[in-house]
């Protein structure tokens, strides 16, 4: 492929025939798919889709029964994994060490070369203070709240400044400020082009931070943005304005008076107005005569447009346990 | 390097934390003190009850922690997930086994410190004075059998769930014990075969080959070369047991 890949999967397959008293269970049945550098790529399908043991195969904690995985267009290696960072479902922290612990552990392991080896703790630090766990450095884990882990484990999958970073579910147990920092810190590092793979059911989540989407269904791709074909059939990516201080009727008149563009849709909820637009010149357009006009802008963002209903077509159904 | 040095102090400073810590080393001590009174009170030789009861305290307390702390070091990891995240990184397998395995060794060497002090405190109690080289010798090769009942029960977890884990490494360490006084008592009838087969597995598995307790407070202790000779041993049990761990760890799907 002539895409710019930072991770590929070719062919991958799977099947668990541990129990010798049980049928063995094919997970991935010829995975194939590939991540673009710089981008957010959103990896969705049912419970039991593969996703956890695509994520798993890619980090060889699961070998496979046939296929590879190529990182920067050449076989994935050990040492490649230090350029990798991995955020889990769930919080997997070691409960009897500090926070401060972990993410020195983590940085001596991972060996960043962009970072010496005296500059360690200063990294520690400066990171406890960005996820806001620098009063709790000295608190061990298993003292931590569900959210304040969940940090924790971001800080952990990002100290060493991957290149690509694996999030899986990361807003799974995070109340609403926690998902607000969340969405701010993967918006950062969407800044920094960093390369992200975001495994999540959270659609409103995927459609404000992905660019490309992958869906799995029983260990294969059915769907993916980058495959033309998909492409063509998905919904079109959209750009939204979401204002407050303005009524519908407010914005239809200054739409015919001003000549601006028909927004695509519009959703009107309690306090605020959501209009779409499939061009970024028309949402613009908008944009300027809105605050000329002293309304407020809430929200200004480019979204995919993945609803529920178009998931649910490809997730199909789920595989028994 | 830095990374196995981090395992090894990760693992270290956890087994430091762990409840199970501070009662071995009281009940250890607790014990070790006992013997010093059981062998003044004993009608027998008192330095006799003193190294027999102490080696027995010293050899069961820090066994049975080894055995404890292998199992945990790995289930508590496959348990919680941090395998799953830790193994995730640059870093090998064996590399990062081998790591649990000297972080062991860490917590094991703390847990014998706090035990010989105890030691020293029943010589100077009793107005002997300080342990001797022999002394030390005694109780390091007894702790090298804690260290591969710990390598044992690492084994064991590596491969298998935590509780089949434990009870193997039990019954691997019962059989340590048992199998040269079995090989001792066979009856002078029994089948070559047997007793063959009995000898290859006492010289293969024998705990007693690094207990010394009877040459304590004694004039007389083994040869350098018979010293070296259980040491070897000893350690290449250690070398045999990590590899054979590396080996299968190596080879396994980690789905915890």
């Amino acid at each position: 492929m002539s895409q710019n890949f930072i991770l590929e999967i070719k062919n991958l397959k799977k099947t668990y025939d541990y129990d010798l008293f049980k049928k063995p269970q094919t997970i991935l049945s010829g995975l194939s798919c590939g991540f673009l550098e710089g981008q957010c790529t959103a990896l969705m399908g049912h419970n039991g889709a593969g996703k956890t043991t695509t994520i798993r195969t890619i980090f060889g904690l699961i070998k496979p029964d046939a296929g590879e995985v190529l990182f920067k267009g050449r076989p994935l290696s050990r040492k490649d994994k230090a350029h990798i960072g991995y955020m889990p479902e769930t919080n997997k922290l070691p409960i009897n060490l500090t926070c401060e612990e972990i993410l020195l552990h983590q940085l001596r392991v991972f060996r960043p070369q962009a970072l010496k080896s005296r500059h360690y703790r200063d990294a520690v630090s400066e990171k406890l203070k960005e996820i806001g766990l620098w009063d709790h450095r000295q608190k061990r884990v298993g003292k931590l709240s569900k959210g304040m882990g969940r940090r924790l484990s971001w800080a952990q999958a990002t100290i060493h400044r991957p290149d690509l970073i694996i999030l899986d579910e990361p807003m799974s147990g995070l109340d609403p400020l926690g998902q607000k920092l969340m969405v701010s810190l993967i918006s950062k590092l969407r800044e920094e082009n960093v390369s992200i793979i975001l495994c999540s059911h959270e659609l409103y989540f995927i459609q404000d931070l992905c660019d490309q989407a992958h869906i799995l269904n029983h260990g294969k791709l059915v769907f993916s943005t980058l495959e033309e074909k998909d492409a063509e059939s998905a919904p079109k990516p959209r750009h939204r304005l979401v204002l407050s201080g303005c009524d519908l009727s407010s914005l239809e008149t200054l739409r015919d008076s001003s000549r601006l563009p028909e927004w695509t849709s519009v959703q009107v909820r309690a306090l605020r107005i959501e209009l779409n637009f499939q061009q970024y010149a028309d949402a613009m357009k908008w944009l300027q005569a809105s605050l000329l006009k002293g309304f407020l802008v809430v929200d200004f963002k480019k979204s995919s447009q993945f609803d529920e209903d178009f998931l649910i077509q490809y997730f199909g159904e789920e595989r028994s346990a | 390097m830095i990374a196995l040095a981090s395992i090894a102090l990760e693992t270290f400073l956890r087994l430091r934390r762990d409840k199970i810590f501070l009662p071995a080393a009281l009940i250890g001590g607790g014990l070790l003190g006992l013997s010093g009174l059981a062998s003044y009170w004993g009608v027998e030789e008192f330095f006799k009850i003193l190294f027999d009861l102490g080696t027995s305290v010293y050899l069961f307390t820090g066994t049975t922690v080894a055995i404890f702390w292998g199992h945990k070091i790995i289930a508590d990891s496959k348990q919680e997930g941090s395998l799953e995240v830790q193994l995730a990184s640059p870093v090998s397998r064996s590399v990062w086994l081998l790591g649990k395995f000297l972080g062991l060794l860490g917590g094991l060497s703390a847990l014998a410190v706090v035990f010989l002090i105890a030691w020293q405190g029943i010589y100077l109690g009793y107005g002997i004075g300080w342990l001797t080289a022999k002394d030390v010798i005694i109780f390091l090769l007894l702790s090298l059998s804690w260290v591969i009942m710990g390598a044992v029960s690492i084994f064991f977890a590596s491969i298998s769930q935590g509780a089949v884990a434990l009870f193997c490494s039990i019954w691997v360490f019962v059989l340590g014990l048992l199998s040269a006084p079995i090989m001792q008592t066979l009856a002078p009838d029994t089948p070559p075969a047997t007793r063959k087969a009995v000898e290859i597995l006492a010289g293969l598995w024998n705990l007693h080959s690094f207990n010394l307790g009877s040459y304590g407070g004694g004039a007389h202790f083994v040869s350098h070369f018979e010293l070296l000779s259980r040491a070897a041993y000893g350690f290449l049990l250690l070398g045999f047991l990590l590899s054979l761990a590396c080996f299968f760890f190596q080879r396994k799907d980690i789905v915890a």
